[in-house]
């Protein structure tokens, strides 16, 4: 009952200025959009650098113990495979080979970086549904599959389209969907055979290593048992872990991952001193009457409550105006970038928690200047 | 006529100082000041500004910490309250301040309200109470309108009804008749009257306003930080009438009676007690108020009464202007009431005023000792 008194006195409060609740709303909904934006950066890199290790279909994943991420291409030695081959529980160990070079837009010729995915197509171990559908198609030489979801820079791709992939020709004869990333552009497909036949690739680098567990098996121990037999020569990862290399790697040492985290520190350090600004206004205006209702006996609580509910409804209107605000940048950012950028219901919600963090902070910030008030200072 | 018999001490404020700043720039603002008020009374603080009378407000109203000295409100200490018995101690007080600071957001009602919620009344009472104050203050039509909808007299009449509508034992008001027309002011006066009659509420008012003094029953008057004055208005107006039949003081001024009835102290006596005996050190001078005495003198083993003395007669003082022990005793034949003066004030007012000591030499001489 207290509390609803509270919350009730403190959006009259406001309330009785509707001019300036809305641009206190508006100023709160600007460091909301800010949060929003840097947050769907911060995820669209990421979200965006892991979508290619999402889609590796393998118990295990073998890599170069030097290799940082999955497009630093540092290779190891086919052979290698071979050898985990021969290790107890393993049912299969495949190599995948990923190549960063240039497409040449077919419409204007324009180059652009793309990464090249090269895999066996009976068994890609890759989780592209779509390998299985052109699989024959691909058995061609020189055909590829092109990424739907690349960046506009690459042109007007359909099945059928030619053009130059490493300057070597190239026949596109289905699309596939993966997206670009802050690394590339998008990315293709192809056959083993056909990744070996462009210019400088040699079948014993590779750079990924697929392992399947037997059924059964358990991965931790056929993990070790792997790592065992070649201690210093490969890096032994699960999917998950590698999902998570991947993520690690964009946002903590990727100069981008950090600009964004940071940008969204500072959207809420804006958010905090505009909304300070917000409540120390506030308070100043009332500060005689917040010192009269302690001069006739309101404990110091009530002025804590009404102060901390003001910063509430602040932010929740602030945080319901951003949210509109900031779906619509989304759709635009993703349109425009073709990075994906998803207002997921937890982000909305971390949004709201700082939000709601930024305004609670100000408001404690503006109590100091509440428990200024001196109702000595009335008479 | 007399005084009714007085009631408990609401305030009592003792050997009060305080000071502002610090250090170099500490300046004392009040100056051992004591001061007792009684349930019931309506005190009012003048003097020019700056001279601590809102200061003292403060410091009664437990808006300020006091620093040296000591205040008791209803028997309570304040000096050394923590902070959260302090706010607790506020509730008991009605503060009608200069500005009638009222939040802007809220209506008449809700503002009177926010007053009304400190208490125990159950939550479906709180509009009703409320509205019953703003009907006693002339605003019953006005209760759902919001401050800047109201005239600056509605406004400070609204505040008014926040500061009383809990019926606080102690009402501290600063100027509350200034944004008031005659009329209202004269509403407000005549509601802090009643609720000082009826309910025991203790007033202090801090006021230029001629107008309300005729409600108070004391005058304090402060300069530099210290009670110059403290006149009990309506003991002094009962002691004065009583003063202006005696003899002596008929050829005084009024200001003149009044210097000495400020001075006097009432004294109750039963039947048959001696109020004086003779032989006794001699040092006050006694008017009668009510009831009747005889003067009694012993000579040679027998006692006689030699004169009846009433109402507005007075005595004692011959042994205070020889120095000589009394020469006779005063014994009351029924209930007296006298009003006494000391022996310093008395010999004080016989030096300043030359009438009184014409008339005094004259009286003795023709009384003969």
């Amino acid at each position: 009952m207290w509390f609803c008194r509270q919350f009730l006195l403190a959006w009259r409060l406001l309330a009785d200025r509707p001019g300036r609740f809305v641009l206190s709303m508006t100023g709160v909904a600007f460091a909301v959009v800010i949060m929003f934006t840097e947050l769907g950066f911060l995820n669209g890199v990421t979200d965006s650098s892991i979508n290619f290790a999402l889609r590796l279909d393998g118990d295990l994943v073998i890599v170069h113990p030097q290799q940082e991420h999955l497009k630093s291409g540092v290779e190891f030695p086919l052979f290698y495979l071979q050898q985990i081959r021969d290790v107890p529980g393993v049912a299969l160990a495949l190599p995948v080979y990923t190549s960063a070079n240039y497409w040449a837009n077919p419409q204007d010729g324009s180059r652009n970086r793309v990464l090249i995915i090269g895999a066996d197509l009976d068994q890609p171990m890759l989780r592209f549904p779509e390998i299985a559908a052109y699989r024959e198609e691909l058995r061609g030489t020189d055909t590829m599959l092109f990424d739907r979801r690349a960046r506009a820079e690459l042109g007007q791709v359909a099945p059928g389209v030619r053009s130059r992939l490493a300057g070597h020709p190239e026949r596109v004869v289905g699309l596939f969907a993966l997206g670009p990333n802050f690394a590339y552009e998008g990315h293709v497909f192809m056959s083993t055979r056909n990744f070996l036949r462009l210019p400088d690739q040699r079948p014993e680098d590779v750079d990924i290593g697929l392992v399947r567990v037997a059924p059964g098996e358990n991965i931790e121990a056929v993990r070790q048992r792997i790592q065992a037999r070649l201690p210093t020569q490969v890096t032994v990862l699960t999917a998950r872990e590698i999902a998570q290399r991947e993520r690690d790697v964009t946002t903590r040492k990727a100069p981008v991952g950090i600009v964004f985290g940071l940008g969204l520190i500072v959207g809420f350090a804006i958010g905090t001193v505009v909304c300070y600004q917000i409540l120390f206004n506030e308070v100043s205006d009332h500060l005689p009457q917040f010192a009269m209702l302690k001069a006739i006996g309101h404990p110091p609580r009530t002025l804590t409550a009404l102060v901390l509910h003001e910063a509430l409804i602040l932010s929740l209107g602030g945080f319901a105006v951003g949210l509109a605000a900031g779906a619509l940048l989304y759709a635009l950012l993703e349109h425009q970038t073709a990075l994906q950028m998803d207002l997921t219901p937890p982000r909305a919600l971390l949004v709201l928690v700082l939000t709601s963090g930024m305004c609670l902070l100000a408001g404690r910030f503006a109590l100091k200047k509440v428990q200024a008030a001196d109702p000595a200072d009335l008479f | 006529m007399s005084l009714p018999p007085p009631r408990e001490v609401a305030i009592q404020v003792s050997g009060l100082n305080h000071h502002f700043g610090k250090g170099e720039a500490r300046k004392q603002v009040l100056f051992d000041n004591n001061l007792v008020v009684r349930r019931g009374e309506i005190v009012i603080m003048t003097g020019p500004s700056g001279s601590g009378k809102t200061t003292l407000l403060t410091l009664i109203g437990t808006l300020r910490a006091i620093q040296e000295g000591s205040i008791r409100i209803n028997g309570q200490e304040l000096a050394g309250l923590p902070p959260p018995a302090q706010v607790l101690m506020r509730r008991d007080i009605g503060f009608i301040f200069q500005a009638h600071n009222l939040l802007n957001a809220l209506s008449a009602r809700q503002n009177v309200r926010m007053a009304v919620e400190l208490t125990a009344t159950p939550r479906g009472d709180y509009d009703r109470v409320a509205d019953a104050m703003l009907d006693a203050v002339g605003l019953s039509d006005r209760a759902a309108y919001k401050p800047r909808n109201l005239s600056g007299g509605q406004r400070q009449r609204v505040a008014i009804a926040r500061a009383l509508v809990n019926r606080p034992r102690l009402v501290l008001a600063d100027e509350p008749t200034a944004a008031l027309d005659k009329d209202s002011g004269a509403n407000v006066v005549h509601l802090l009257r009643e609720l000082a009659n009826n309910h025991g509420t203790t007033v202090m008012i801090v006021t230029h306003d001629s107008r309300i003094i005729s409600v108070a029953d004391r005058i304090v008057n402060m300069v530099d930080g210290q009670i110059v004055s403290d006149v009990r208005i309506k003991e002094t107006m009962v002691i004065c009438a009583i003063l202006r039949k005696c003899s002596v003081f008929k050829e005084m001024s009024p200001s003149d009676l009044t210097d000495i009835a400020q001075k006097m102290t009432e004294e109750h006596f039963a039947e048959n007690e001696d109020i004086v005996r003779a032989g006794d050190t001699g040092d006050k001078f006694y008017v009668i108020a009510r009831g009747t005495t005889n003067i009694i003198i012993e000579s040679a083993g027998t006692t006689r009464a030699v004169a009846k003395l009433g109402e507005g007669d007075f005595f004692g003082e011959v042994a205070l202007l020889r120095d000589q022990p009394r020469n006779a005793t005063v014994t009351c034949r029924e209930p007296v009431v006298v009003y006494s003066l000391s022996k310093e004030n008395f010999l004080a007012a016989m030096k300043s005023h030359k009438t009184f000591d014409d008339q005094m030499s004259n009286m003795l001489f023709t009384r003969g000792g």
